[in-house]
């Protein structure tokens, strides 16, 4: 998920030479070498395929190398790739980067205990011209498990540098840089572009195996048993289920109630509301005369008392806690085997079980989980995933503050749950129905259960809830000077009052078309808004479910919306928020006619 | 049905005749493998009708679909639909020559490999032609 690529400043006195290209399976590593060789944060995760698009960062070696000169590289950081025939789109990225011609070395990383399966994928590397570095890594898990690998007879085997490191303990990674320097100056090998056939591929691998032989030697084997034990229980879809529950109520407990319940109730009442929102409201007041200056900064829809409250008080908390929940899911290396889990269901909705990536980040942002359907393999897999994203999965922010809406009513809460989830299931499986394409296959490594190491998860939550924040705090910031723009002009009133009719036809208050209203500019701005009119005591029971369900299904927010354009193309995505718009209302317009009927108190 | 001796798959049509010499004659409910001779009992419905479904979804006998969990075994060769599940396959490693073991057949494939664990679904693992490995 390296959509909020902390891109490194490229030292500006030395221009690059030329390119260290880091490539590997998916889930060996690469991201966190990556890390360790620039200091450059790149999304590190216990999932395969979180690499979307390339980081760059540069290595400074002038320290380290003689006769490197004031020369720098760049480092490149790519999608994983297994072999020189790719599959997927970033598998195609990686390729074309390992061809252009400025690449001056190519570092392989392979995960020490899967030697067998990778080393095909050095052997074709080998051929491509440019001299190749074999990084061992992962050591420190494959001597526990027994194994140990010759790592000199490999490098004479197969006449390349070979590094034994754990990029997780920081071991290797000097030996790396002092070989990068010697190799590094050497001139430049003509490059032979060369077109793999499969039988190639198949030959190398019956090397690789051969010397995998060679080099290989197991110990005694130490017992793995609970955690291989552990990992079982994860994959039986009985004891599995259970354990999706338990983290799902954990996920609850830590988002819905301590995120969106405690942490907002105290940033929201105390700090805002009993200190910030008085005290500026009162100075803005003494030192600025002018009306319009007081509605634009503390009014009702002001820059400071509505625009940054919400993105402070409200969304931060939810945000944050989410990510951190997701970062230690993800780290701990539960979700590919949630997704081999959910593969067959997903496969009634035209998806695979590599979908629930998306669809789990989408829970935190739908924007960003927008941009992750790009490692699911078809056209096809990646309209219905864009879809249902934009349809049926709500935002963190969004899903905080709803259940904080719905809290205390366990009933209100199922029904919401239930129909969206009827409605994700629904359209999906409509979706897969209408829209030809090949079915798509399932395949997925199950890495094995790791504790996560902290400072990566709290360097990852950090990472993006800065590119969340980033992102919508100037939109809630803009959204707040539209709307007081809007009021002036009279332009927002002919709007709420036209959505006002729609609203109301579904059972809704009149004011809830302000919300909706807002739902345009961020999904979570939309909940907010209902929040606020809920502390109001303008909305309860029926009409609080059918607001909930309503805007959760509603339009994508602008954010998500541009995403998709730029994913899908601006046909698909104006098709998309067209069935969207309207079909949102009338799902509202049936649970309210379905509750109503039936004499639903809630 | 199947041969419970030698496995050859034969339909009962296909089934030699009764001997001629047998007293129970047409009313003798045990046929003949056309291939090995050996008698067996017919086959229930449900059963031929059981193979008939594993066999409709993909199931067929001898490829890594249709191992029970704990099985070892070695790839013989791949049978894929198109060149996308071959172009999969090659890349996850799983070519001729290595051993497997299925750990999992619901809710799906999960294999073992070296030291790695591979979910796969039904239609990449009955692509994959394995013969049994007696166990080390």
């Amino acid at each position: 998920m390296t959509t909020c690529p902390e891109k490194a400043q490229a030292t500006k006195e030395k221009p690059a030479t030329g390119a260290i290209v880091l490539v590997g399976a998916p889930n060996v590593g690469k991201s966190l070498l990556f890390h360790r060789l620039t200091g450059t944060y790149a999304t590190v995760s216990n999932y395969p395929g979180t690499t979307i698009e390339v980081a760059h960062g540069v290595v400074d070696l002038s320290l380290l190398g003689k006769g490197l000169g004031d020369r720098s590289y760049e480092l490149l950081d790519t999608p994983g790739l297994r072999s020189l025939l790719p599959i997927t789109e970033e598998e195609q990225i990686t390729k074309e980067i390992l061809l252009r011609d400025d690449v001056a070395v190519i570092v392989h990383v392979v995960d020490a205990k899967d030697l067998e399966r990778s080393l095909a994928l050095t052997l074709q590397l080998m051929e491509l011209g440019p001299p190749v570095v074999l990084v061992l890594n992962m050591i420190d898990e494959a001597t526990k498990i027994g194994l140990e690998v010759d790592s000199h007879a490999l490098a004479e085997k197969l006449g390349i540098p070979v590094v034994v490191a754990s990029a997780l303990q920081n071991r290797g990674i000097s030996e790396l840089k002092d070989i990068l320097a010697r190799v590094l100056p050497l001139a430049p090998r003509p490059r032979r572009p060369r077109v793999f056939t499969l039988d190639d591929i198949i030959e190398t691998h019956r090397r690789a195996r051969a010397l995998a032989s060679e080099v290989l030697r197991h110990t005694q084997t130490t017992s793995r048993f609970w955690s291989e034990r552990l990992s079982q229980l994860t994959l039986n879809p009985f004891t599995g289920g259970i354990m999706l529950a338990l983290v799902l109520w954990g996920l609850y407990e830590f988002v819905g109630v301590f995120g969106a319940q405690i942490a907002v109730g105290f940033l929201e009442n105390t700090v805002f509301g009993e200190y910030i929102n008085p005290w500026v409201t009162q100075l803005v007041q003494t030192l600025l005369p002018w009306a319009w200056a007081h509605d634009l900064l503390v009014g009702e829809y002001g820059i400071i008392t509505l625009g940054l409250r919400y993105a402070i008080a409200i969304i931060l908390p939810i945000v944050t806690t989410f990510f951190l929940a997701f970062a230690l899911i993800e780290d701990s290396g539960y979700l590919p085997r949630l997704a081999m889990l959910i593969d067959r269901l997903f496969k009634g909705i035209g998806l695979s079980g590599r979908a629930v990536i998306p669809i789990v980040l989408g829970f935190g942002c739908d924007t960003m989980a927008t941009l992750v359907t790009r490692t699911l393999e078809t056209r096809r897999e990646k309209l219905i995933a864009t879809l249902l994203l934009a349809l049926a999965i709500p935002c963190s922010a969004q899903l905080g503050v709803i259940l904080g809406l719905l809290a205390g009513n366990s009933l209100a809460v199922g029904i919401w749950a239930g129909v969206i989830a009827l409605n994700f299931l629904v359209i999906g499986y409509l979706t897969a129905k209408l829209l030809p394409g090949e079915r798509s296959l399932f395949y997925i490594e199950i890495p094995p259960l790791r504790w996560p190491s902290l400072s990566n998860v709290l360097v990852k939550t950090y990472v993006r809830v800065r590119w969340y924040l980033g992102e919508i705090v100037p939109f809630f910031l803009i959204a707040s000077v539209v709307i007081w723009m809007g009021q002036i002009i009279g332009i927002f009133d002919v709007l709420v009052n036209a959505l006002a009719v729609v609203v109301g036809a579904i059972g809704l208050p009149k004011e809830t078309a302000v919300a909706f209203l807002f739902g345009f500019f961020r999904r979570d701005y939309g909940a907010a808004g209902l929040y606020d009119l809920h502390n109001a005591g303008a909305l309860s029971g029926v009409t609080l479910v059918v607001a909930s369900v309503t805007l959760t299904l509603f339009v994508p927010c602008i954010a998500q919306f541009m995403i998709t354009a730029k994913e899908r193309g601006w046909k698909t995505a104006i098709a998309m928020a067209g069935f969207i718009f309207p079909y949102a209302f009338f799902v509202g317009w049936v649970v309210n006619l379905v509750l109503t009927t039936l004499g639903v108190r809630l | 049905m199947k041969c419970t001796l030698c496995g050859f798959e034969f339909s009962e049509a296909d089934a030699r005749r009764p001997c001629a010499s047998c007293p129970l004659g047409a009313k003798c409910d045990l046929v003949c493998c056309p291939n090995c001779g050996y008698q067996a009992p017919r086959e229930p419905h449900w059963l031929s009708r059981l193979r008939h479904w594993r066999r409709r979804n993909g199931i067929y006998e001898g490829t890594l679909a249709a191992l029970q969990s704990g099985a070892v075994s070695e790839i013989i060769a791949l049978r894929p639909r198109d060149e996308r599940i071959l172009h999969k396959l090659t890349a996850l490693g799983l070519l001729p020559g290595v051993r497997v073991r299925v750990l999992r057949r619901f809710p799906t494939y999960l294999i073992e490999i070296g030291h790695a664990q591979i979910a796969l679904d039904r239609e990449l693992a009955s692509a994959i032609l394995v013969r049994p490995v007696e166990r080390s």
